[in-house]
C-alpha cells in the first residue's frame, strides 16, 4: 500500500476519533450518554440505523457474493420494508412513549422481571461474540491481504471506536456513523467507475452485463417455492420479514438508534429511509460484485483470492497437485477469455450469440470446477472445513487494481463499515448491562452522575471484550459460524415475546419466559434435523413462542387485570 | 389492540403512515419488478 493510501486511512482515523471526542460536550448525563436527550433529527438517525446494519462483513461478503452467485442475495431484503411500515406503527410509538431505555426494560413493564432479565441477557451474549466476529472478520481479510499484523489490525478498528464512544456515548456514535455511512459511499461509486473504466476497449457497460448475465450473474428474483434454498423471493418476503422485524424490532443495537429521535414522527421517517434505500443500496453493492465478475474474466486473479494457506498446501505432500491445478486454471482461464471476447463481440454486433454463448458457459463451468477442486484440496491440507475466498474477492481487486489514493478511500470504508456497526453494538451492549443488569439487579439507587460512569467504564469493558474475543475468534473462524447461527436461534424466538407483548392481553409473564426457551428449542431443532433454510427459522421461532406462550399463559391463569 | 392502554401510541393511525406505507410499498413493488426485469433483460 502506497503512503498516499495510508495517509487516507490514517487522516480517516484521526478524524473519526476527533469527530466523537468534540461530541462528548454535549453527554453530561445518562439520557444524553444513552438517548441523546431524545433529540436527534431523523435524516441522522436514519442514516445512523442503515450504518449499523451495513458492516464491512457486508461491503467485502456481499460483493464476494455478487461475483459467486449474482445478484440473487438482494431478496434477503425484500420484507424489510415491509417490516419498517409495521415496526413504524407498533415498536416505534411503544418504545418511544414508554420512555424506555432498553427495549427489555418494556418486557418488564408487561410481563415480569425474568423475561426482561433472560431477553437482555441473550442480547449481551449474542451481541457481545457478533460484535467480535464484526471487528475480527475484516481484520482477517485486511491482515491477509495486505500482510499486517492480526492483532493491530483488531486493535486498529476496535480501539479507536471504542474510544470515541466510551468519551461521546450515543451522540458520537450517530454523528460519526453519519459520516461513515457517506465514506461508504462514496467507497462504493468509486469502485463501481474504476471496474466500468476497467472494462475492454468496445465494451460497454450493457454488453458486460450480458455476459455476465449468460452465467446466471444477472438473475435477482427466484420465485421458486423451495424451504431448502436459501434466496428466493418468498424465504426474502416472509423470512426476511420476520428477521427484519426481530433485527429493527427487538435488537437494543438498532432500538437505540431510534430512541435518540426528537419524535415518534422522527423515529418513524429514520426507518423509512431504510424502506426507501435499502434494497438499492444492496443491489448496488451486489452489482459491484457482478462488475467484478466481468472485470476478473478479462483480467486475470489468482485460482483462490485467499492466499493464506498457500504456504502450507505448498508444504504439503500434495504441492504438486496443487501446482497442476494452477496449471489448468491458466489454460481455462484463457479459454474463458477468449469465450467471453466472442460473446461480447457477438453481442455488440447483434448477431446470433448461440453458440458464443454455450461455448463462454462451458468454459466458465471449467473455471469453476478447477477453483472448486482448489477449495477441496486446500480444505483436506488444511483440516479447515470452511475454508472459502469469496471474502477476499473484493480486497484483493482494491488492492491490486484500484489507483493510488482509492485503495486508502477503500480501505477507509471497510474501516467505516466496520467501526459505524462495532460504535452502536458497544453503546447498546453498556445500556442494557447499565439499565436492564446493573440498575436493575446490582444497584437501583444511585446519582446520575454514578450511572454515568458506570455507562462508560461498561462501554470500555465490553470495547476490550470485543477486541480480545476479535482476536480469538480470528484464529477459531468457524465461532463466526456458530455465532451466526446461535442469532438466528434467537432473532425469532424474541420477535415472537414482542409480539406477545404488544399484540395480546391475556398472555403473561410464564407464557413470554417459557414460550422464548420453547421458541429456542424448536428453532434448534428445526435446524439440526431438517434442511430448512435459516430465514424461515425467524417464522418457525416467532410461531414457536407465540404457541406456546399462550398456551403457558392460560394454564397458568393468563394475566392480572 | 395494544396489552397496555397506558402505552397506547395515539399516533398509531396516522394518515400520513398510511400514505408513505403505501408509497413504500408501491416503490418496493416497482423496485422488485425492475430486478426482475434486470434478470432476463440481461440474461
Amino acid at each position: 500500500m502506497s503512503a498516499v493510501d495510508w495517509g487516507v486511512v490514517v487522516l480517516y482515523l484521526v478524524w473519526m476519533v476527533w469527530d466523537g471526542l468534540r461530541l462528548s460536550k454535549r453527554t453530561n448525563e445518562v439520557e444524553g450518554y444513552f438517548l441523546a436527550n431524545r433529540s436527534l433529527p431523523w435524516w441522522a438517525v436514519g442514516l445512523s440505523v442503515m450504518a449499523t446494519q451495513l458492516s464491512a462483513i457486508t461491503m467485502v461478503s456481499t460483493t464476494g457474493q455478487g461475483y459467486d452467485d449474482g445478484m440473487r442475495f438482494v431478496q434477503f431484503y425484500f420484507g424489510l420494508p415491509i417490516a419498517m411500515i409495521i415496526l413504524s406503527v407498533t415498536v416505534v410509538p411503544f418504545f418511544w412513549r414508554a420512555k424506555v431505555y432498553t427495549a427489555y426494560e418494556f418486557l418488564e413493564r408487561r410481563f415480569d422481571a425474568k423475561t426482561r432479565t433472560l431477553a437482555a441477557f441473550l442480547f449481551l451474549i449474542l451481541r457481545g461474540l457478533s460484535c467480535s466476529a464484526i471487528v475480527a472478520a475484516p481484520a482477517v481479510i485486511l491482515s491477509i491481504v495486505l500482510g499486517w499484523n492480526l492483532t493491530l489490525t483488531v486493535l486498529a478498528i476496535g480501539m479507536p471506536t471504542a474510544l470515541y464512544t466510551v468519551v461521546g456515548g450515543v451522540q458520537a456514535v450517530t454523528w460519526t456513523d453519519v459520516k461513515q455511512m457517506g465514506i461508504i459511499v462514496a467507497g462504493i461509486f468509486a469502485a463501481v467507475i474504476v471496474l466500468i473504466l476497467g472494462l475492454p476497449e468496445d465494451m460497454g457497460v450493457g454488453t458486460a452485463l450480458h455476459v455476465a448475465g449468460a452465467v446466471g450473474r444477472t438473475k435477482a428474483v427466484d420465485f421458486s417455492f423451495d424451504l431448502n434454498q436459501p434466496y428466493t423471493f418468498w424465504s426474502g418476503i416472509i423470512g426476511g420479514l420476520f428477521l427484519q422485524l426481530a433485527y429493527f424490532g427487538c435488537d437494543q443495537s438498532q432500538v437505540q438508534r431510534y430512541l435518540t429521535s426528537k419524535s415518534v414522527r422522527e423515529g418513524r421517517d429514520s426507518l423509512f429511509m431504510s424502506a426507501f434505500v435499502k434494497i438499492p443500496l444492496q443491489a448496488l453493492i451486489l452489482l459491484t460484485g457482478v462488475l467484478m465478475f466481468v472485470f476478473f474474466l478479462f483480467n486475470k486473479g489468482p485460482m483462490l483470492f485467499n492466499p493464506a494457506p498457500r504456504d502450507m498446501v505448498a508444504a504439503s505432500a500434495r504441492a504438486g497437485e496443487y501446482q497442476g491445478l494452477e496449471g489448468e486454471y491458466d489454460r481455462a482461464f484463457d479459454a474463458r477469455k477468449g469465450a467471453a471476447e466472442t460473446l461480447a463481440a457477438a453481442e455488440t454486433a447483434g448477431a446470433d450469440v448461440t453458440a458464443a454463448r454455450e461455448a463462454f458457459v462451458k468454459a466458465d463451468k471449467d473455471v469453476r470446477d478447477i477453483r472448486s477442486r482448489a477449495t477441496s484440496l486446500v480444505r483436506d491440507v488444511t483440516k479447515n472445513a470452511s475454508f472459502a475466498d469469496v471474502n477476499y474477492v473484493f480486497p484483493t481487486f482494491v488492492i491490486q487494481h484500484m489507483p493510488i489514493g482509492l485503495v486508502g478511500l477503500l480501505i477507509a470504508a471497510i474501516f467505516a463499515a466496520a467501526m459505524s456497526s462495532i460504535a452502536a453494538e458497544l453503546n447498546s451492549l453498556a445500556t442494557a448491562t447499565v439499565i436492564d443488569v446493573y440498575k436493575r439487579h446490582l444497584k437501583p439507587e444511585a446519582t446520575d452522575r454514578h450511572y454515568l460512569n458506570v455507562s462508560k467504564i461498561s462501554t470500555g469493558l465490553w470495547g476490550v471484550f470485543v477486541c480480545v474475543m476479535a482476536v480469538y475468534a480470528a484464529e477459531l473462524g468457524s465461532l463466526i459460524v456458530v455465532v451466526n447461527r446461535f442469532g438466528s436461534f434467537f432473532y425469532g424466538s424474541l420477535l415472537g415475546v414482542f409480539a406477545l407483548a404488544i399484540g395480546t392481553r391475556r398472555t403473561n409473564g410464564n407464557g413470554a419466559f417459557f414460550g422464548l426457551i420453547a421458541g429456542m428449542a424448536t428453532v434448534g431443532i428445526a435446524a439440526y434435523y431438517t434442511q430448512v433454510s435459516f430465514l424461515w427459522h425467524n417464522v418457525i421461532g416467532a410461531v414457536a413462542v407465540i404457541v406456546v406462550g399462550v398456551l403457558v399463559s392460560t394454564l397458568t391463569g393468563g394475566r392480572a387485570r | 389492540m395494544p396489552a397496555d392502554s397506558s402505552l397506547t401510541p395515539d399516533e398509531a393511525s396516522d394518515r400520513p403512515v398510511t400514505k408513505t406505507a403505501v408509497l413504500i410499498v408501491v416503490i418496493e413493488a416497482a423496485v422488485i419488478l425492475g430486478l426482475v426485469w434486470f434478470g432476463r433483460y440481461f440474461s
